[in-house]
């Protein structure tokens, strides 16, 4: 049991720091630099990577992380030891389910919504259609980093105390 | 704060910092390079020239590129002598194999992200076609996966020096 929770902790983990390595990519480098680039390289610079986004590896690391750890903590729930390793487990699950929730309401909808938009080449104004995703598309972006790599930081640390417990 | 506990921070540090660059690289390999593959040679030079200039920030070196090989090199260094010193393996291991990522991003990616901002504005580049050409997005692209990997491998490394750091810990305070 003792080894299971481990494995599943250590991939839980390892899920979550790519997401958040993710996350924190998009908010230091994609976003300003497509940021700078004029309005045809941002729109169909942003609609290409979108098309590309959803691969077996991003999602194995956007859906592995909260499915992983939601049965770490089920594992630490079983568990008699200390609840120590479960809560800060929890912390973290909760932290990631606000990033799902501000992907949900936020990102996917402007995603999907400047995908619709078209092939940049027909498309009248370009500015317009970069000026309704952007700013709330970033603005936003900072919120759900700061909780994806706060999720990772708790997991870490449950990591090392699972350590101590063990 | 005594030295446990700086060890402690030291690992956690370099296990965040190493997750976060490991998560870039493999946002590149799995998104970034598949996706600007598809666009046209004007949209290709221009954002690739714009992400490039972008990542020499803060936040990527201290918060990722630099920051993972520093933390993990003071972590090593924490964890030399005394009984910390059975995580000691696992460490070095994470620097081992970071360090080729560093030398890949040095010695095979950051010339050719040169050559490509060296071309200039893309409105006045005659061959667009030539510049992406020279580029070669597939050795890039290879490459690249090649330093996800070992990073990742670093990451695992560096994420199961926490619990045996943990254990360790326990152990010395007779728990």
């Amino acid at each position: 049991m003792e080894l299971a929770q481990g494995l599943v902790m250590f991939v839980a983990t390892l899920t979550m720091g790519l997401a958040a390595g993710f996350l924190y990519a998009y908010a230091h480098d994609i976003m300003p630099g497509l940021g700078r680039s004029d309005d045809r390289t941002f729109v169909a610079g942003f609609q290409a990577v979108d098309r590309a986004v959803v691969n077996p590896w991003f999602l194995a690391g956007f859906l592995g992380a909260p499915l992983l750890t939601g049965v770490a903590i089920l594992l630490e729930a079983t568990d008699d030891g200390d609840r120590e390793v479960m809560w800060w487990s929890f912390a973290a699950f909760v932290l990631y389910f606000i990033v799902i929730a501000i992907t949900r309401r936020v990102h996917l909808p402007l995603n999907a919504e400047l995908q619709a938009a078209g092939d940049p080449d027909q498309i009248a104004d370009l500015a317009a259609v970069r000026q309704r995703f952007e700013a709330r598309w970033v603005r936003w972006h900072v919120v759900r980093t700061v909780a994806n790599v706060a999720a990772f930081g708790c997991l870490l640390w449950a990591l090392v105390l699972f350590g101590r417990a063990t | 704060m005594t030295r446990e506990g700086l060890q402690a921070a030291a690992l956690v540090l370099a296990t965040m910092t190493m997750g976060l660059i490991t998560g870039a690289f493999a946002l590149y390999a799995h998104t970034v390079m598949p996706g600007l593959s598809d666009t046209d040679d004007r949209t290709f030079v221009t954002a690739f020239q714009e992400l490039d200039r972008s990542i020499i920030n803060p936040w990527f070196m201290a918060g990722g590129f630099i920051g993972a090989l520093v933390f993990t090199a003071l972590a090593a260094g924490l964890h030399i002598g005394g009984a910390a010193r059975t995580v000691l393996p696992w460490i070095v291991a994470a620097l081992v194999l970071y360090l080729i990522a560093v030398v890949i991003t040095i010695g095979v990616e950051v010339p050719v992200n040169d050559d490509l901002k060296a071309a200039g504005d893309p409105d006045q580049i005659a061959n667009l076609a030539t510049v992406r050409n020279d580029f070669d997005e597939t050795t890039w692209a290879r490459w690249n996966v090649v330093r996800t990997l070992t990073s990742l491998a670093a990451f695992g490394c560096l994420a199961w020096s926490l619990v045996r750091h943990g254990r360790v810990a326990a152990s010395t305070e007779g728990r």
